[in-house]
């Protein structure tokens, strides 16, 4: 790049490289490029003049100037990272506006004369009047119908100075509520996007990081692993793995890839680990569907914010109502001036939402995502919360420990032969079958045919030409009729006394018992009571486990209400009868067999390593695997709801001060008119900050 | 009809010249001229929008050497400050 140097000062140089030099998306991505040199901490760039702000360590002086005048177009591309081009756009756009009312109002005012400026007045007040008036034909009394009448009083009184200045703030006051609505969203977006799309990479010197996904380059070499999704397209650089590409090609089965094989975005790694390098970036964002799914459900809307809206277009006759008192009793047309540009129901508006996006961002902080306002609501207000056992309470990965075998077949064929049937599903014993097969080098070729599995039973499949199943006792002796002997019921019930049991059959004869064990998440006794603390009244577990395992979980938890050999209709229905006693019930799960029970509670909550569906239909996503995020969700809720009744008081209190003093005449209209825009826009951004302390202990 | 007359003239005159201006509005080298114009014009707008960002940066430059002076001067009377108090 061929530039110019402007300023040179030791740590603070200013480079020029003239208006073609590089794009506004340029810009950004060329800023980060800098940032990345180690020598410089800051960098600032200007696409109108291909400026470029450094401050950096003076030594390397001769390195960042050679650094430059070697940069190609090609070196910086990035992935167009939309949100942050967006929160400029925004914060452009947001000072532009507001200069250019300023500019024409002074523009007005000292170089016009006053025929002019009168009928710009009349010309401008044409807008308000027709809001005014469309809405009072609908018989609506708001906010419009306010402005409207006092700009036209103050015109009619001859005073195009107050009237003018009237609509300037109004303008201005928009220009700020539509910016920091925006903004609040843009800030969700943003938040979302670094705290919860991640990737692991490998660093020059081998180790693993995390870093957001925008900032991957072309190149990098990312790690992905069992279960994860692959997040851009590449080519394997090491490693192999079974990718299922179904997202794409609609394959079901997936496929073995080996070095320089390519990958693509969107797929699964079903089974090993690859290291990927990156060969192209897109920017289609999960974040961005998240968000506009957001912004434009009006369903996710909290019932408090309908309340608002409602209550502050209520408000509205009083004003007037005021207003006429003021009249009659006073003569006084600067007081009711003053009256009629207070109204309590714009800072209404704007608070509540603004305050519950800012809670979503905040969530996501502590790797929570909720996917609205709504949901917030109802974890505030829950007295009831029922847990799903496995993989929710327990951990992920349960441990299998004996593999007892059966019928004649040795402990390790049984093993592998469990490992080959269990190994497509993502159950969470599944997986600690297939994990344990692994541990001992028990390999297979696939040898049995297609498999079917049973929801909260098993799996069923044949094997040569004898019919194979592995799962719940439920499974293998009521539904399959599974003989079983005395003897061999004796060690069951031993077994079974410690661990929960997966029952294997192949050709109608019991072949094999794996023992499980399935430890409770560290902490959990802790979220349990801390919930209950918290005013959860009743913690309910529902497992689809056998009656011991399920107890043993649930005394060692402190739970007393829980129920076991539960089917997923049955929770539904479990759900459904609390919603019926008029508790607000939450609902935690992970797997396949607990979505009816999602769907059914009023706010449902899925675990990080839970199923897609799961994840899916759930209103509210832990992305970590500590229990305790929901401690924190359930204050960050009720902490959300006492602010915005704090800004209700606030906004009501101030507002009713301001019409008091209007009242006493001691407020001009345009003073009264500013106080109270320019409190409606402080308590918009109060609305922005926190609900929990920073110091909260992060999860 | 001589006023009627005048009318005609007037009507057919401006036929003519509707005629003649879709001619020339279609005509290629029109266009081009009119591109070249618009381009021109951003360019200007470029250029201006250059001009103004580097109006801004000087002005940013001479600030930072100026609060950088003012910074200086402070921490020279506050260390002469220093010396005459332990006198």
């Amino acid at each position: 790049m061929n530039f110019v140097i402007k300023y040179d000062q030791p740590g603070r140089i200013r480079l020029r490289a003239g208006y073609d030099a590089f794009s506004e998306t340029d810009a950004l991505n060329l800023r980060r490029v800098l940032e990345d040199l180690p020598y410089v901490f800051n960098a600032r760039t200007s696409h109108k003049n291909g400026g470029m702000l450094i401050y950096y360590r003076s030594e390397y002086r001769e390195d960042l100037l050679d650094f430059v005048r070697d940069l190609k177009r090609s070196d910086i591309d990035y992935l167009p990272n939309e949100t942050e081009l967006e929160s400029l756009r925004l914060n452009k756009k947001f000072k532009r506006d507001v200069m250019k009312v300023i500019g024409k109002a002074l523009f007005m005012r000292f170089l016009m004369p006053m025929p002019i400026r009168k009928f710009s007045a009349i010309w401008r007040f044409s807008d308000y009047l027709d809001a005014g008036i469309m809405s009072l034909l609908k018989f609506n009394l708001n906010v419009s119908v306010l402005d409207a009448t006092s700009i036209g009083v103050s015109m009619l009184r001859g005073d195009y100075g107050t009237a003018s200045s009237i609509m300037n703030l109004l303008e201005i006051s928009d220009i700020m509520e539509d910016y920091t609505k925006k903004k609040a969203v843009n800030d969700f977006s943003r938040g979302l996007s670094v705290n919860l799309e991640r990737v692991w990479i490998e660093s020059e010197d081998g180790e693993e990081i995390s870093i957001p996904l925008e900032d991957v380059k072309l190149g990098d070499r990312v790690i992905v692993r069992t279960g994860s999704l692959i997040p851009l397209d590449g080519k394997i650089a090491e490693g192999e793995a079974y990718i299922n590409e179904s997202s794409i090609t609609g394959e079901m089965l997936s496929d073995l890839k080996q070095k320089n094989s390519s990958v693509f975005a969107g797929t699964t790694v079903e089974d090993g680990n690859i290291v990927m390098e990156v060969t192209s970036l897109s920017d289609e964002s999960k974040i961005n569907k998240i968000v506009n799914m957001i912004e434009h459900s009006e369903s996710l809307k909290a019932n408090i914010q309908n309340r608002a809206e409602e209550m502050a277009d209520r408000l509205v006759p009083f004003s007037f109502i005021g207003a006429g008192l003021t009249w009659l009793l006073t003569r006084n047309t600067m007081k009711v001036l003053s009256i009629l540009l207070v109204d309590y129901s714009c800072a209404l508006k704007l608070t509540v939402p603004i305050s519950i996006i800012s809670a979503m961002r905040e969530a996501s902080k502590y790797k929570v995502l909720v996917k609205g306002g709504k949901h917030l609501e109802a974890f505030a207000n829950a007295d009831t919360i029922v847990f799903d056992k496995t993989g929710t309470l327990t951990v992920a990965t349960p441990k299998v420990r004996k593999v007892i075998p059966f019928g004649g077949m040795t402990r390790d064929e049984t093993l592998r032969t469990a490992a080959c049937l269990e190994e497509h599903f993502p159950h969470s014993v599944a997986k600690a079958i297939v994990k344990q097969a692994e541990e001992e080098n028990l390999y297979h070729r696939e040898f049995h045919a297609d498999v079917e599995y049973v929801v909260a039973h098993g799996i069923a499949s044949k094997i040569g030409d004898k019919r194979a199943v592995i799962g719940s006792r439920h499974f293998i002796v009521d539904d399959e009729k599974t003989p079983i002997s005395e003897e061999d019921e004796k060690i069951i019930n031993e077994l079974g006394e410690k661990y929960s049991l997966i029952y294997m059959a192949i050709g109608g004869k019991l072949s094999g018992i794996i023992c499980i064990e399935d430890p409770v998440r560290t902490g959990a006794e802790n979220t349990i009571e801390e919930l209950r603390n918290l005013g959860i009244e009743n913690i309910v577990m529902l497992t689809g486990d056998s009656e011991k395992p399920a107890k043993e979980t649930a005394e060692k938890l402190g739970i007393t209400e829980y129920r076991s050999q539960v089917l997923p209709e049955e929770k539904a229905k479990y759900i459904q009868e609390l919603k019926r006693q008029g508790r607000t019930v939450i609902m935690v799960g992970d797997g396949v067999n607990d979505s009816p029970a999602l769907a059914a509670s009023d706010v449902s909550v899925s675990m990080n390593e839970g199923s897609d569906i799961a994840r899916e239909v759930a209103d509210v996503i832990l992305l970590t695997p500590d229990l305790n995020a929901l401690i924190m969700l359930r204050e960050l809720s009720q902490e959300l709801f006492a602010k915005i009744n704090r800004n209700y008081r606030d906004i009501i209190g101030f507002n009713s001060g301001l019409i008091g003093l209007g009242l006493l005449g001691l407020l001009p209209p345009a003073t009264s008119a500013f106080l109270h825009n320019a409190s409606t826009v402080a308590i918009s951004l109060r609305s922005t900050f926190p609900c929990l302390p920073n110091s909260y202990k992060t999860v | 009809m001589k006023i009627g007359g005048k009318r005609i003239l007037i009507f057919l005159g401006g036929l003519v010249a509707g005629a003649a201006a879709k001619k020339v509005l279609e005509s290629q080298s029109v266009r081009q001229l009119a591109v070249d114009g618009v381009a021109k014009g951003i360019k200007l707008q470029k250029s201006a929008q250059e001009t103004l960002e580097n109006l801004k940066e000087d002005a940013q430059d001479i600030h930072h050497d100026a609060a950088k002076k003012v910074d200086e001067e402070d921490a020279i009377e506050a260390k002469v400050e220093e010396i005459k108090e332990e006198k």
